[in-house]
């Protein structure tokens, strides 16, 4: 074939690729995106099908059978775990404005510089070989198709090639900077970009199935027919018995899980399954359409194998080249020239995501942040940094495309394109830890995720990259054999003894589980600073806080608006700046300009954006360069944001609170049964009252009448009337000052003035004789014993008297109709004098007898019926003993009688008699 | 996500993971064939086929009809 | 007036001043008068003579003017027997607690001799 045409054909080709990424970026102007479907995002996802497995998969299968699959499996089988891991970081990245995966961990363990570094590195030194496998492909294929001669060629060595494959990387780098960085957009997003490696996956898939096709179907007849005629080949027992070639379940199973990890976390299928993502919802459909993607381009992988086998004595044809060398030795020169293209499409969509994916890690996390260490960028002088970066980004993309084609001349010849690609599948399935312990599980710290990562790291360099540099002669290979420095369990193919396994599944062994453990024990071992923890809580719980707010921040910094202003300028341009105020202003309802200190709100703001353009720790030291954060405790950091602790916090507080509560209740339902109580016995003690003044009014009132309508009344009768009315009026206006000395009792209470020397036990046998009379009239036999005539107190003799007379009287009230008694007893013991009332009547049921000497109180059920007198008499009683510093206590038994004690200081003793008692 | 979803979507991971590993792959690699075609082949893209299914149904249908 | 003749009245009332001046006004009326101080001797004194009406005090030792008028409303034989309360118990309640023990009319203290005269009267010749 005639170089022209292949040029022709290629240069074609890419113009296609142009057209299509163009029409989709004017497509993605007006607004009629392109890519904003699940189809075209899972065709996007295929870019993890390059050429290896264009090619690659039937030199694997060619030479080991099977070994070729668990590559394809391990996605399939994590595909239904998408909508768990995959759209918890997609929904992360998406609020936080992750470009990158060294973005993603970085910003998760709290914005660290270092470890975007190391992630940075660690993906362009595990991607670098991987690109370099893909210009050895393009490469190796077009020289096929130019020489025509694939039989005898030996395509490792020979001047030719490394221009083929130099003309190849420049070209992918013209389109890749072409597409990849016209401008610096927020979110990262090259619809163009995405729209062409969608149709590459298309245009690959539709070739490898027609030359797949060809094959099977024209150049045999069909699967069954490849299989009989190769029944003889020594491949054969390997693809009926899976042990026969070598894979055993270790093997199998580790070829799995590095698949597994590599499909989230290479770099380029982050970028595409999670920074040019425009709907979490996609993932549904590509879920299963991305691994039936995978199980098409399979199907007819071993039937070519096997085609190539038969047709080529063993080792005259690289397996590696079956797909291109069968349809072009059948003669079928368009059809391999369609072929070499899937090829070529394969190889260029991996190299142009995986490029910019890593321009974007560089440029944000490796070149900027140090640049930005070493530079005072709130000096206007430094640079335009929005301009920068662009030509950062432009000058990565370069760079790695070198650093790929140096590797592939250096050392990538020697390898097949398979053991070279698990080289950098490795080198991922490192991020694996850090990534998804830091969506699940809060705890995992910076310290962890960096010792886990060096290790894993350190390690993988260690097994993998570093004999392939040897084995090819770059540097020297005893190491391998004795170990480095000679140390014999240090060797990279048998690390710390351990052997028996192929190189990949050991090194994958050890990294990660190395990488594991150091990230698990690091973490339990340090402590998180507030970023950290504030960062970790988001990515852990970021449903928590898209639920509730789309602005999270839990770290206050404010701001000079006109630093935010020149910082914000610089970093995303002056169109950027007004639209990002505006928006901002539109939201919060606030006017920017008349602000001086730009609230914590638009710090957060104005860093997220930045960050989608910079990076999450560019981002934050910029941003702090400018903004003084309010000092937050971590006691005030975990109160905030440890949500069940608080939760926790809260319902004990809670409890606690309702106990309070329940306390105070119970405190007041006691006040207000007391209360009610008071109110009660208030409303008894009036109705009692107005009761004890209406029975004399009454009396007056109608025997008044009776003497004013009746003037012929006998003399007797107007005698005893008059009489009743003089008594009565004397009751009422005993009342009356009954309820005056209450008063005046209440008022004067502890009140000594106007005391005397009292010769007690006169008082008290003047009081009796007075109330004799009476107590004879009510059939009462009283008596009285006074043990001694001269007892002296010291109080006021009213008062004294009122207590011996209501005393008697409540006595006499007491009493029964026939057959009453009232004793009277008055003695000295110790130093007081004690006075006994005692009386046989009803008596005091126990649970009344507190009460009786309480105000209003008044002894009254059915049983001793109509309560006497006003429900004073005891009250005013006691307030007159108390006042005297007495005494008094009541003893009674229902239906046997009561006794009312009164004690009450005695002054002194006077010899005095009394003649009758 | 439902929680059903979620129990669906474990459930086809496992299942995955335990049919297309060891020990289970060894009942297929024991040299017999079917129409011509080792029954390794027939097995890989039948199961990998259903396995896809699975997860189509998994994702897409909304609510388990009962 | 005839038919007052050989009527008689009950007063009940703990307060004996009071029974002096309802004593008299019913004697005027030409009643004959039974007199009791509390309520266990009033229904003793029913029970000895039935009187046809009884002005009966409500706040009394032992027994309440309430619980008279019950037990008298429980006995078939007294059930001509007119019951007046007169009490210085005024609320409502105790004259709706009157009336639910089947006192005819409810009087409170202190009374207006006429009105007392002409309610006794009423209920006498009216029932």
């Amino acid at each position: 074939m005639h170089p022209s045409l292949l040029i022709f054909a290629s240069i074609f080709y890419v113009a296609i690729l142009f057209l299509v990424a163009y029409w989709a970026e004017r497509r993605a102007k007006k607004g009629k995106s392109l890519v904003n479907n699940p189809y075209i995002y899972a065709l996007s996802l295929a870019v993890y099908c390059t050429a290896w497995t264009y090619y690659g998969n039937v030199g694997r299968a060619a030479t080991s059978g099977w070994g070729f699959l668990p590559i394809f499996l391990g996605p399939t089988i994590i595909a239904p775990l998408w909508m768990i891991v995959l759209k918890k970081i997609i929904i992360i990245s998406k609020s936080q404005r992750i470009n990158s995966i060294a973005d993603f961990i970085s910003s998760r363990y709290g914005k660290s510089i270092w470890l975007g570094v190391l992630a940075t590195l660690i993906s362009v030194f595990g991607i670098i070989p991987y690109i370099s496998i893909q210009l050895k492909a393009i490469a190796s294929t077009f020289d096929i198709l130019i020489s025509h001669s694939s039989h005898f060629n030996n395509f490792s060595h020979g001047p030719i090639y490394q221009d083929t494959a130099l003309y190849i990387a420049i070209a992918l780098v013209v389109f890749t900077v072409l597409f990849g960085t016209r401008h610096l957009d927020a979110n990262e997003r090259h619809e163009g970009l995405v729209a062409a490696i969608a149709f590459e996956s298309v245009f690959k898939l539709v070739a490898f199935l027609t030359a797949g096709i060809f094959i099977t179907f024209i150049l045999h007849n069909g699967v069954g027919d490849i299989f009989e005629k190769a029944s003889d080949l020594p491949i054969m027992e390997k693809l009926y018995d899976l042990e026969a070639s070598g894979i055993n379940g270790g093997t199998w199973f580790f070829l799995m899980v590095l698949s597994m990890m590599a499909i989230m976390f290479l770099p380029r299928q982050f970028h595409v399954s999670v920074v040019e993502n425009t709907n979490s919802d996609f993932l549904k459909k590509a879920s299963w359409l991305f691994p039936l993607y995978l199980f098409l381009i399979n199907l007819f992988v071993l039937p070519i194998a096997l085609s190539g086998l038969i047709q080529y004595p063993e080792g005259l044809v690289n397996p590696d080249t079956f797909v291109l060398s069968i349809p072009l030795d059948a003669g079928k020169d368009y059809l391999a020239l369609f072929v070499a293209l899937g090829g070529f499409s394969a190889a260029t969509s991996m190299v142009i995501m995986a490029v910019i994916a890593l321009s974007i890690m560089i440029s944000n996390n490796l070149v900027l942040p140090l640049l930005i260490r070493s530079q005072t960028i709130t000096n206007p002088y430094v640079f335009d940094v929005s301009k920068r970066l662009l030509g950062i980004r432009r000058v990565s993309i370069i760079l790695v495309v070198l650093l790929a084609y140096g590797y592939f001349k250096s050392v990538g010849q020697g390898y097949t394109l398979v053991s070279i690609g698990l080289i950098s599948f490795t080198a991922v399935a490192q991020f694996a830890p850090v990534i998804l312990g830091g969506i699940f599980w809060k705890r995992g710290t910076k310290a962890g995720a960096f010792i886990g990562l060096s290790l894993g790291f350190l390690i993988w360099a260690f097994t993998l990259p570093l004999p392939t540099l040897a084995e090819t002669g770059v540097i020297d290979d005893s190491f391998i054999t004795n170990g480095i420095f000679g140390i014999s369990i240090l060797k990279p193919y048998a690390l710390f003894g351990l052997e028996g396994f192929d190189h990949i599944s050991h090194a994958v062994l050890w990294s990660l589980s190395l990488n594991f453990f150091g990230y698990y024990f690091g973490s339990l071992f340090s402590r998180q600073d507030p970023v950290e923890i504030t960062q970790a809580d988001y990515f852990v719980n970021v449903y928590k806080y898209r639920v509730s707010s789309q602005d999270f921040e839990v770290l206050r910094k404010k701001a000079r608006i006109s630093d935010l202003r020149n910082l914000t300028n610089r970093f995303l341009g002056e169109k950027r700046l007004e639209t990002l105020f505006a928006v901002f202003e539109e939201k919060h309802g606030l006017k920017i300009s008349e602000l001086n200190i730009a609230p914590p709100e638009l710090v957060n703001y104005i860093e997220t954006n930045l960050a989608g353009s910079i990076g999450a720790a560019s981002a934050k030291v910029i941003i702090n360069s400018i903004a003084k954060e309010d000092p937050i405790s971590l006691e005030e950091m975990f109160r905030v944001l440890e949500q069940t602790q608080e939760v926790i916090k809260y319902s004990k507080q809670l409890e606690l609170k309702s106990a309070e509560l329940e306390a105070t209740t119970l405190q007041l339902k006691i006040a207000n049964h007391k209360l009610k109580e008071l109110d009660q016995l208030k409303a008894e003690f009036i109705t009692t009252v107005t009761h004890e003044l209406r029975t004399p009014i009454t009396s007056i009132k109608s025997l008044g009448k009776i003497l004013q309508t009746n003037p012929d009344l006998s003399e007797t009768k107007k005698g005893e009337y008059l009489e009743i009315i003089v008594t009565e009026s004397e009751r009422l206006s005993r009342l009356v000052n009954q309820v005056l000395d209450l008063e005046k009792i209440q008022a004067s209470d502890k009140d000594a003035d106007g005391f005397e020397d009292i010769p007690f036990s006169e008082l008290v046998r003047r009081s009796f004789l007075n109330l004799k009379q009476l107590m004879t009239d009510r059939n009462i036999r009283p008596g009285c014993r006074i043990m001694d005539a001269g007892m002296i107190i010291r109080g006021n003799y009213d008062q004294l008297t009122q207590v011996v007379v209501n005393l008697i009287s409540n006595a006499i009230k007491f009493c029964p109709p026939v057959e009453g008694i009232i004793e009277v007893t008055l003695a000295v013991e110790g130093d007081n004098c004690v006075l006994k009332v005692s009386d046989n009547g009803v008596g005091i049921p126990p649970d009344q007898q507190e009460k009786i000497f309480e105000k209003f109180t008044q002894v009254s059920n059915q049983e001793l019926g109509k309560p006497a007198g006003s429900g004073l008499g005891l009250f005013i009683t006691k307030r007159i003993i108390e006042n005297h510093k007495g005494s008094i206590e009541v003893s009674s038994r229902v239906n046997f009688g009561t006794t009312f004690k009164i004690i009450l200081p005695l002054l002194k003793k006077e010899s005095i008699s009394f003649g009758e008692a | 996500m439902t929680n059903d979803r979620s129990y669906f979507i474990f459930g086809i991971f496992i299942l995955a993971i335990l049919i297309f590993n060891f020990p289970f792959l060894g009942i297929f690699g024991k040299g017999k064939a079917l129409a011509g075609i080792p029954l390794l082949y027939w097995f890989f893209f039948i199961a990998w086929l259903l396995v896809i299914v699975g997860i189509a149904l998994v994702t897409t249908v909304h609510r388990r009809k009962i | 007036m005839e038919n007052r003749k050989g009527k008689t009245i009950l007063i009940v009332d703990d307060e004996p001043n009071i029974v002096v001046a309802v004593e008299f006004l019913m004697e005027k009326e030409g009643y004959n008068i039974r007199k009791c101080y509390d309520g266990q001797s009033a229904l003793a004194s029913i029970n000895e003579v039935v009187p046809d009406l009884i002005l009966l005090d409500v706040m009394m030792p032992g027994m309440d003017g309430f619980e008279v008028a019950k037990k008298i409303r429980e006995n078939q034989d007294w059930e001509n027997l007119k019951i007046i309360f007169l009490t210085a118990k005024g609320t409502r309640e105790d004259k709706m607690k009157g009336y639910a023990n089947g006192g005819e009319i409810y009087l409170t203290k202190p009374f207006d001799n006429d009105n007392l005269v002409i309610a006794v009267n009423e209920a006498i010749e009216f029932g």
